[in-house]
């Protein structure tokens, strides 16, 4: 059974079906206190555009109300 | 022994739930007043020169991102976490993470708005998730552990 040929793997960008083999992938992370979040890049490596982009960011907390009761008087 | 001064957790665990009203406000009939359906929740996003926040008392266009694959006023929330309690604080979550697909947004973005589509759209809570583009890709905003002292909404 012969492998895939991942060489001419298409991928859809802004300027619509790619080969794969044309894009450069990168990603980067931010962490933060409050979230955390992959970005994945991909550049048309003829032009340096980038022409997919995708985020995932997750919620490390949420958002808090602080209840309070005072005294009578 | 003494008696210590405190507001109960299930209070606060209760008020995601609406079990108390003080007060006489007009709101959007829930079918059954002793078995009432929840409210529908939205989330909407906001561009990183937008300037929402704690003084949001409605969803608002101002300042809402645009762009292919979103639409104005965001997307549903799905269902949330049954709203409990740990014995300090009250928390619920959306159960689900919200995700846009299809999705180009050429101008940066960092906010999102919770707000009750049910009840006049009336603003629940602010996040921040960093300025962020997106080119014929997928946000993905993935929704904290519910549990106090991550959950998406507490009361401590």
């Amino acid at each position: 059974m012969n492998e895939p040929d991942f060489s001419h793997a298409l991928i859809w960008t802004s300027k619509g079906n790619m080969l794969e083999s044309e894009l450069d992938f990168s990603t980067t992370w931010e962490n933060t206190p409050d979230y955390i979040k992959l970005t994945e890049t991909w550049v048309e490596r003829a032009t340096g555009e980038v022409v997919k982009q995708s985020a995932h960011a997750l919620s490390k907390m949420g958002v808090t109300g602080h209840g309070d009761v005072a005294s009578f008087g | 022994m003494a008696n210590t001064q405190a507001m109960c957790a299930s209070f606060k665990g209760q008020l995601f739930n609406g079990f108390h009203q003080f007060g006489s406000p007009t709101i959007v009939s829930r079918t059954s007043l002793t078995t009432p359906t929840a409210d529908t929740f939205f989330i909407a996003l906001y561009l990183v020169s937008a300037s929402h926040g704690v003084g949001d008392t409605i969803y608002a266009v101002t300042g809402e991102t645009s762009g292919t694959g979103y639409t104005a006023g965001g997307k549903t929330t799905g269902a949330w976490a049954a709203p409990s309690d740990n014995g300090t604080s009250g928390f619920t979550t959306p159960s689900a993470s919200v995700a846009w697909t299809g999705l180009t947004l050429a101008t940066a973005t960092d906010g999102a708005l919770i707000y009750n589509s049910t009840q006049g759209n009336k603003a629940v809570s602010v996040h921040n998730f960093g300025s962020t583009t997106i080119t014929a890709g997928t946000l993905t905003l993935t929704m904290p552990t519910n549990a106090a002292g991550t959950a998406l909404l507490q009361v401590t």
